[in-house]
């Protein structure tokens, strides 16, 4: 049977967050590739909305050679409805951050992430095929049941790996005093930018007293950041941290090539891309090793094992003092973008997914660690 | 411990954000210096992080912790009850299709995709408004009186209103989970459940004990009618509050430090674990008839201090008074721990303060009430009626 056309399905399409550029960049090869291709959302962005058409609205034009792709990050009434569906059906699997670190949280975000795990369960028996973005969460997909998985890394913006390839030098030592710190990410409770917060303080009471931190990304959790802004006024660390929101492309390159490192001490993670446009950026990178970072960042950054907040504040002073270290991190930052396979990975996810249904199917595989 | 310029402006990215350490920003915590690690020549060659000083960093996390709202009234109540306007408008809903929302127990409602969110935004505005202005509170005084009158009506198990109910009594579960922590949290030590008053022990009362119950026993008539009785802040162990009701007047403590209260409660004191401000704030207006103040008035800067008296000027009936004990300006404060020196805003005010701040706040016959046995030493204690 030949493909009709390949569509996603998303809960809602946001266009600064990894998912909502992954599915547009995806929509964009499969039209390339003269495949029908529209993107159908439970609940519309406004800011997305001329770009996706409701769920339901689906139904009425289905044909059975369809490809239904599922972009899968956040609990949704979609994971139940797509299981009821005849279509083939592929699950693009971003990770589900685990409820635990919701909890503390809030209550129903928690249960629904809890339940999320449970959708992924579901799909699993009607899935022909689980594409992960990373080998973790490959592991999700083999432990909820999916036979057939591939690893495709998420499609990035091209700025980024133009960036990569950048012939300008990059890691030059930071400024003696007032070493810029960047994090980047959703304001989420397993981020735990409160240690990135913390290892500042530690950072500017033994190092570095005007040492600053610029936090880059959209609260996913509203309650969550005003704790963290609450907590940044407790340390008196108001002057030094600064929430810029959710910043579009350019500023957030800027915010890149502006700051001296990027620190991240998120808990969990299905992929981290923040850490790959540090790398394509020139931005060294402190980390811990949760998750997949490691995995993204391979030995192109530093590495933190022990939890708590001076373990990272030491590692990001050693880091700062070490200018052949931090030319060493980022020569090695932008070969590991390279090594990634970001640049084919939208013309591999699009025929894959064309193909499906014509001896492309992947079928069930050896399994990889 | 030193923290060295901690509270330096490094304002490198635009300058817009008020410098560290600014008037009404809180101060900064102490970070005591790492020691030099020597050069290990066989290390390989990538950054060397010395051992994380584990005390520090769980203190640091001790500090966030804080901030979850875990178990609060405020966020199980917002859960309870975004859980009932779903269930609102998934009723009114009902002839429009299915409704995909998780139900409160886990499990899945009917399956399908929802109908357009703004189909629904009418109704949860006017729930909203309804259910959380005017039902919460009924809501959460009631709960389990509710599900037990439901239970015997032979409400349907699996019907709205049980449904409604099981939400509200999870809602009272999480609160009492959260109290149990709080308590938990006092009985192991003096945790910063709120603020610092974990820094300074406050003076000993013994001095005052009799002095005290004797003053505020024999106090204007119009005092021994005030609703709301005499209250101690920060009380300690209770003594002065047990005192009083020996005497036959109504008293009441407030003591941030959780294992102090407990105690206090052991011994019979009706005490909560709370802050002087708060239980002020609380109180009705024109509605105590006495004021204890000690340990609070040693750590605030002055001008809490003087907000705090002027409020307390509202919540005294006429004619009652307003007590002040104070670890005195001298020995006591030399005595702070580094710590104490560096967190605390306040310093214990010397007696000619106290009386200037009174009588400016409205206060009248500022006089100051002699000890009685034991050593205060330097404490003092000023008495001070509201006119």
């Amino acid at each position: 049977m030949a493909v009709t056309g390949v569509h996603q399905f998303v809960p809602m399409l946001h266009v600064g967050d990894a998912v909502g550029r992954h599915t547009l960049g995806l929509q964009a090869l499969l039209r390339e590739r003269g495949v029908a291709s529209d993107i159908f959302v439970e609940l519309p962005d406004p800011e997305t909305e001329h770009l996706t058409r409701p769920a339901d609205a689906y139904e009425r034009e289905a044909a059975p050679g369809d490809v239904l792709v599922y972009q899968f990050a956040t609990p949704s009434a979609l994971a139940g409805w797509l299981a009821e569906r005849p279509e083939t059906l592929v699950v693009n699997y971003h990770n589900v951050t685990p409820p635990e670190f919701f909890a503390p949280w809030d209550n129903l975000l928690a249960r629904r992430h809890a339940a999320a795990r449970a959708e992924l369960a579901r799909l699993a028996e009607r899935a022909a095929l689980g594409v992960a973005v990373s080998e973790l969460n490959r592991r999700d997909l083999l432990e909820a049941g999916f036979g057939a998985t591939r690893v495709i890394p998420p499609i990035v913006d091209r700025a980024v790996l133009e960036a990569a390839t950048d012939s300008r030098p990059a890691g030059q030592a930071p400024p003696p005093a007032g070493v810029r710190w960047l994090a980047v990410g959703r304001l989420a409770p397993n981020k735990a930018l409160e240690e990135v917060v913390a290892a500042l303080l530690l950072h500017r009471a033994r190092h570095d007293p005007a040492a600053t931190l610029s936090v880059v990304g959209r609260p996913a959790l509203e309650v969550y950041a005003a704790a963290l802004r609450a907590y940044v006024a407790e340390l008196g660390l108001s002057g030094a941290v600064r929430f810029e929101g959710r910043v579009g492309p350019g500023a957030l390159a800027g915010a890149y090539r502006s700051a001296d490192v990027l620190v991240t001490a998120s808990e969990h993670e299905g992929f981290c891309l923040p850490v790959v446009e540090a790398m394509a950026y020139g931005l060294p990178v402190v980390a811990r090793r949760r998750g997949a970072v490691p995995e993204v960042l391979g030995d192109a950054g530093v590495l933190v094992d022990e939890a708590g907040p001076t373990a990272l504040s030491e590692a990001a002073a050693a880091l700062a003092g070490d200018a052949p270290l931090r030319s060493t991190l980022v020569d090695a930052g932008r070969r590991r973008v390279g090594e990634l396979g970001l640049e084919e990975a939208g013309a591999r996810l699009a025929e894959l997914l064309v193909g499906i249904h014509g001896g492309a199917h992947p079928g069930p595989e050896p399994r990889r660690r | 411990m030193a923290c060295p310029d901690a509270t330096a402006d490094g304002g490198t990215q635009g300058g817009a954000a008020a410098p560290a350490g600014a008037p009404g920003s809180p101060p900064p915590m102490a970070v005591p210096p790492v020691p030099p690690v020597p050069p290990d020549p066989q290390a390989p060659p990538s950054p060397q992080v010395p051992p994380a000083p584990q005390a520090l960093d769980e203190m640091l996390e001790a500090a966030f912790r804080r901030h979850r709202p875990q178990g609060t009234a405020r966020w199980n109540f917002e859960v309870a009850f975004t859980l009932l306007t779903e269930e609102l408008a998934a009723l009114d809903d009902a002839g429009g299709g299915p409704v995909a929302a998780d139900t409160a127990d886990g499990t899945r409602a009917p399956r399908g995709v929802p109908a357009p969110s703004g189909a629904r935004r009418p109704l949860r505005r006017v729930a909203d408004r309804l259910v959380l202005a005017r039902v919460e509170r009924w809501i959460a005084a009631r709960a389990a009186a509710a599900a037990s009158d439901a239970a015997a009506r032979g409400v349907r198990r699996d019907g709205p209103v049980a449904t409604s109910l099981r939400h509200a009594t999870e809602a009272l579960r999480f609160l009492g989970a959260r109290v149990a922590t709080l308590e938990e949290a006092g009985a192991r030590r003096d945790l910063p459940v709120d603020g610092l008053p974990w820094l300074l022990e406050p003076p000993d009362l013994s001095p005052w004990i009799g002095p005290l119950t004797r003053l505020l026993a024999g106090q204007a008539p119009g005092a021994g009618g005030a609703p709301e009785g005499v209250l101690h802040a920060e009380c300690g162990d209770g003594r002065l509050v047990l005192a009083l009701a020996r005497e036959g007047v109504a008293a009441r403590g407030v003591e941030p430090r959780g294992a102090r209260a407990r105690d206090a409660a052991a011994a019979g004191a009706p005490v909560a674990i709370g802050e002087a401000g708060d239980a002020l704030a609380a109180a009705g207006t024109a509605s105590l008839g006495g004021l204890v103040l000690s340990g609070v008035v040693d750590r605030l800067a002055v001008g809490d201090l003087v907000a705090l008296v002027v409020r307390a000027f509202d919540k005294l009936v006429p004619g009652a008074r307003l007590v002040v004990v104070s670890s005195g300006s001298g020995e006591a404060a030399a005595g702070w721990s580094a710590v104490a020196r560096d967190l605390l805003p306040g310093r214990p005010l010397h007696p000619d303060t106290w009386q200037v701040l009174l009588e400016r706040a409205g206060y009248r016959q500022v006089a100051a009430v002699e000890p009685e046995g034991g050593d205060p030493a330097g404490a003092y204690a000023l008495g001070a009626i509201r006119p």
